[in-house]
């Protein structure tokens, strides 16, 4: 249900916060439109060989191209280095937005260079101990694919007998990078919402996190996988069917291709979206829950002073005002004190000066003199509206823990039980 | 019938009795055909048996050699291929940069050797390291006789040899239980002049072996005796002629093979045997369990060539073919070419696209007619061998599978055979390195597989080029019934080529051809024409025309010190379009026209000089179209989009 729901809503992140999608295509499109265009206007041949290859391949005209084009070839593999680094690093930087357009649902331009500039040094921190990391796998596999391949020389006799390691070394390869791509971006989830520095701790506590929840997240990758991978079938599917024999085609061809790469680009954002809003689903609901709970004392201090104290004052005056007149005439002082107190809190514009008001009144309701009060009100049998003080008081009082409560909401500062799902 | 050493294996087994008349058929057709197709002067008949466990040979020999000079000889070369592999200094190895450890080291040792009068001679064995003064290298060794032999007439030696086979990494030796057997057996060198012009001093070719270097042997009648345990299945060249089991569980396999330069042979128990028949030539291929997929695909390719050369070259003079794919585990002895027998290589799952099992097929059964029967000094003269043989190789599979796809078509990419060969050439760093007539060992580094396989080709490729098909097909079948089963020399087939061409264009191409081969064979020259400029001129009423009008010029530089004879395509803009000839030979060369407009130029518009190292300055038009460029950008963009995708945080 979980990951259900995940792919749902990470779907619909995706979708509502689209311009990350936009912003990583553009980057990716311009700079290779800048190798595309340098390519084509630094070609000046007036050759018929290279006019045949437009119709068809031909390995020959490929071949004296990239000959007769060596420095040309050379400055665009460069370009091809460069540009594909500086896109990594764009996608690094970009992480801290992505990551907190997620949280706030929306994307908002500031916020997110805000937040791509504050993160960007943990991301690349994060970026470059996972290439490490993969580094190290890729010379494991290496390894240990030529010690089985030497050993299997030495013993196997049918070559079945070589496939079935092999494949199973490069299958436990992929799984084990599968597992760092996964463990990669949950880090980054972490790092954002606990703001850690230690991006090696946070990689740590990811791995520990993806293990033990390891079935509903690896699930989660596995159905997310099958975008892609339904995508570069298709995109093969119509390129080995579609020619590029006039500019007409030529136009439709490149269409097509940058729509898939658009795609491509969208579902790595879904990917990352939808596996945020797994992390995200049990600590969503537990801010939920303390939304209606504060929701709740919202509108019982509401209830409090607005009818039942109302009700209670008028009650007093009418009723029982002479039998309680000395009581009423201290209690009715202190009302009034309390009352012009509140007024001045009311009036107050400056935070801190009301913060220390209201911190004034809720000490001075836990003096002695209220103790005295409670007795001669106990005396005089004018608990009743010694209550309706009191009530007043905790009113107070509780919209201060309300107003305190709410402030965490912003953005939750998480600790140790993030990492914590509840099954 | 042929290398069916063990008949109860699953492929065969409800074919027993018909591989019994086959043999016994084969047998008939063998012996009717035993007049001798060649001089025989080297003949051997070895007893030998194989030790599966120690991976070593015993083998008695009994050489029966013709000395056709006409010198007294008292001194004889033999080579003793196997110790090529025994250590790290040995020419072969340090030519490979190849180190040996003491388990993967192979040799082969002389125990005895005496002559039929009984002279013993064991202890004349000296080594001799001719080519290169290598003394650690042991693969030649001479020996002297006090006895001798006398011109015109015949001698026996008997000789006793052990061998231990390396572990397999260069075309012989073991892996595990597949055994490739070749060079393994102590072989005299041949006795011939000392040099093409004088035929009067006579001399040893006997060569070390060296890395790039197989064969130059006198053809001979090969009775070998294989024994070895009777679970292996074995296949040689030659014809199974008999087989006796014996009471160790061993067996037994008589091989003949007349009138070839070598015998090769190769065993496991692994193998299967698929037969089939091309006219009266039996066809055995022995091949791994996981490749039956592939069978068709050998198969059809190797009678594929049998088509191809008895139609273009000449017949196959032999009873049978054995083709062998070598387990993943030995393709070290893939693709590689004895009598009779050739050595192929795939893998499963390998796509129909990638079309090497086809060309390892074809071009290994070429060297039957290039080594085999015109059996040239691969040594000295490797281009007669593996480059005219690589000539055909892409002759046949661009006819059968296609010009521009022949070797690859896969996933949208396309090669052609003959193409790669072209390429491989002008992709040299130093296209004048060497000249493709040199010795095995002189080439510079790495030079020798580019300049005798794909130059020479590419060469051949041109010649076709220039005087066509049909003259090189009569060039092709000439040299090979004037030398078929003798030892043909470069000076040999250029005589023959000059002949052809002459008679069928007179003095077209000159007095001789001698000037192409030069260039092209001897030379290190290099081929490249450019189109330099196409000037329309608006001209009024002169001296040169005689209305207002136009002249158009067309310049063509050659910028290679090589001149071949030359065609260039005009096309003007009103749509006609003339060929012009010329000799090629000045730098520079203007064409001119008048009345009309250029619009574009092609030198050697059909790329028929494949030696030309440079095809796109063939060619210039006033109207370059860019839409191959905007093509390649969209790919380029597109694909570098991708990349950069994948690395994406």
């Amino acid at each position: 249900m979980k990951i259900k729901e995940s792919y749902i809503r990470g779907w619909k992140l995706a979708i509502r916060t689209i311009p990350n999608t936009y912003l990583l295509y553009l980057a990716n499109f311009l700079l290779a439109l800048i190798i595309g265009i340098t390519f084509a206007t630094s070609i000046s041949s007036n050759s018929l060989l290279y006019s045949k290859l437009f119709n068809k391949f031909s390995y020959t005209a490929i071949f004296e191209f990239l000959r007769n084009y060596e420095t040309l070839i050379d400055v665009l593999k460069s370009q091809f280095i460069l540009f594909t680094g500086l896109y990594l690093l764009l996608s690094i930087f970009f992480t801290g937005g992505i990551v907190d357009s997620f949280f706030k649902e929306k994307f908002n331009q500031s916020e997110f260079w805000i937040n791509s500039r504050k993160f960007f040094l943990r991301y690349f921190k994060q970026a470059l101990y996972i290439l490490i990391i993969k580094a190290l796998l890729l010379i494991l596999l290496i390894f240990a694919l030529s010690m089985v391949v030497s050993d299997l020389v030495e013993k196997e006799s049918i070559e079945n007998a070589y496939i079935f390691p092999i494949i199973s070394l490069v299958f436990l390869y992929l799984i084990l990078s599968s597992f760092i791509y996964v463990i990669s971006d949950y880090a980054k989830f972490g790092i954002y919402f606990t703001e850690t520095d230690k991006v090696l701790s946070a990689i740590w506590r990811s791995t520990k996190y993806v293990f033990k929840n390891f079935g509903k997240i690896y699930l989660l990758f596995l159905s997310l996988m099958v975008i892609p991978i339904v995508l570069i079938i298709s995109n093969l599917v119509i390129s080995i069917k579609l020619e590029a024999i006039n500019y007409f085609t030529l136009l439709l061809i490149f269409l097509l291709g940058q729509l898939f790469i658009f795609a491509r680009i969208f579902a790595r954002i879904w990917f990352l979206s939808a596996q945020y809003s797994l992390f995200t689903y049990d600590f969503n609901k537990k801010i939920e829950n303390k939304r209606a709970e504060f929701q709740a004392l919202d509108e019982k201090a509401e209830q409090l002073s607005k009818s039942q104290f109302e009700q209670e004052k008028s009650e007093i005056r009418q009723n029982k005002e002479e039998k309680a007149q000395t009581v009423i005439q201290g209690v009715n002082e202190m009302l009034k004190n309390i009352q012009y107190q509140l007024e001045e809190i009311e009036k107050e514009a400056r935070p801190e000066i009301k913060e220390q008001l209201i911190e004034k009144l809720i000490q001075s309701s836990e003096s002695e003199e209220w103790e005295i009060l409670e007795e001669k009100a106990e005396e005089s049998n004018k608990q009743r509206e010694l209550s309706k003080v009191m009530s007043l008081i905790d009113e107070i009082k509780l919209e201060k823990a309300t107003k305190n409560e709410k402030k965490t909401l912003q953005k939750p500062k998480i600790t140790d039980d993030l990492w914590e799902f509840d099954d | 019938m042929i290398v069916i050493a063990k008949y109860s294996f699953k492929p065969m087994k409800a074919n027993i009795f018909l591989l019994i008349i086959l043999l016994f058929t084969t047998k008939i057709a063998f012996s009717q055909a035993t007049q001798a197709l060649s001089n025989r002067i080297a003949n051997y008949d070895i007893d030998v048996s194989l030790n599966t466990e120690n991976k070593t040979l015993r083998g008695k020999e009994i050489l029966t050699w013709k000395n056709t000079s006409r010198d007294t000889l008292n001194e004889f070369h033999f080579h003793l291929y196997l110790n090529a592999f025994k250590s790290k200094h040995s020419t072969f190895m340090k030519e490979f940069e190849n180190e040996v450890t003491k388990e993967e080291a192979g040799y082969i040792k002389i125990t005895g050797i005496q002559l039929g009068n009984g002279e013993n001679l064991t202890k004349n064995i000296e080594f001799i390291a001719l080519d290169d003064n290598n003394k650690y290298d042991e693969t030649v060794v001479r020996i002297k006789s006090k006895t001798g032999i006398l011109p015109d007439s015949t001698i026996q030696f008997e000789i006793d040899f052990t061998a231990k086979l390396p572990k397999l990494s260069f075309r012989t030796g073991y892996v595990q239980d597949y055994f490739f057997v070749a060079q393994w057996f102590p072989k005299i060198g041949v006795y011939e002049p000392q040099n093409y012009q004088d035929s009067s001093k006579w001399t040893w070719n006997c060569h070390q072996f060296h890395a790039h270097s197989e064969f130059y042997a006198d053809f001979g009648v090969y009775n070998v005796k294989i024994t070895l345990p009777d679970n292996y299945i074995v296949g040689a060249s030659g014809l199974l002629w008999d087989e006796k089991q014996n009471a160790n569980q061993t067996k037994t396999l008589h091989f003949k093979a007349n009138d070839v330069i070598d015998f090769a042979w190769t065993a496991s128990p692994n193998y299967l045997v698929y037969t089939e028949k091309w006219k009266d030539t039996n066809i055995s291929f022995l091949y791994q369990k996981e490749h039956k997929q592939q069978i068709n695909r050998h198969i059809d390719a190797l009678k594929s060539a049998f088509e191809y050369f008895e139609t273009n070259v000449g017949e196959y003079p032999y009873p049978s073919i054995t083709v062998i794919d070598p387990p993943i585990y030995g393709l070290g002895a893939g693709g590689m070419e004895y009598p009779m027998l050739i050595t192929v290589g795939t893998v499963k799952f390998l796509p129909t696209g990638i079309k090497m099992p086809e060309l390892t097929t074809i071009h290994e059964f070429g060297h039957q007619y290039f080594m085999g029967i015109l059996a040239t000094n691969e040594f000295e003269e490797a281009w007669l061998d593996e480059g005219i043989n690589s000539y055909y190789e892409t002759r046949i599979m661009d006819e059968i599978y296609g010009y521009s796809n022949s070797l690859i078509d896969f996933a949208g990419l396309t090669i052609g055979d003959g193409e790669t060969q072209r390429i491989d050439y002008i992709n040299l760093a130093n296209l004048r390195i060497s000249p493709i007539n040199n010795y095995a060992w002189n080439f510079p580094s790495y030079s020798y597989g580019t300049l005798v396989y794909s130059k020479a080709a590419t060469m051949l490729q041109t010649l076709e080029g220039l005087v066509g098909k049909e003259v090189m097909d009569r060039v092709m079948q000439t040299y090979f019934e004037e030398w078929k089963f003798k030892h043909p020399k470069t000076e040999d087939f250029i005589k023959i080529t000059s002949q052809i061409i002459k008679k069928k264009y007179g003095n077209d191409f000159g007095e001789n051809m001698d000037w192409f081969f030069e260039q092209t064979l001897y030379g290190t020259a290099v081929c490249d024409y450019s189109v330099e400029s196409i000037l329309n001129s608006e001209v009024e009423k002169g001296e040169d025309i005689e209305s207002d009008g136009v002249i158009s010029k067309v310049r063509i530089h050659r910028l290679g010190d090589m001149y071949l004879p030359n065609e260039l395509l005009i096309e003007f803009t009103d749509g006609s379009k003339i060929i012009e000839k010329w000799d090629g030979k000045a730098a520079t060369t203007v064409f001119t026209f008048k009345g009309k407009k250029i619009k574009s130029v092609q030198i050697d518009p059909e790329n028929k000089i494949k030696l030309n190292i440079n095809f796109s300055n063939n060619s210039k038009t006033l109207k370059p179209k860019t839409s191959s460029f905007w093509k390649y950008a969209e790919k380029i963009m597109y694909w570098l989009q991708n990349i950069m995708q994948l690395f994406v945080f």
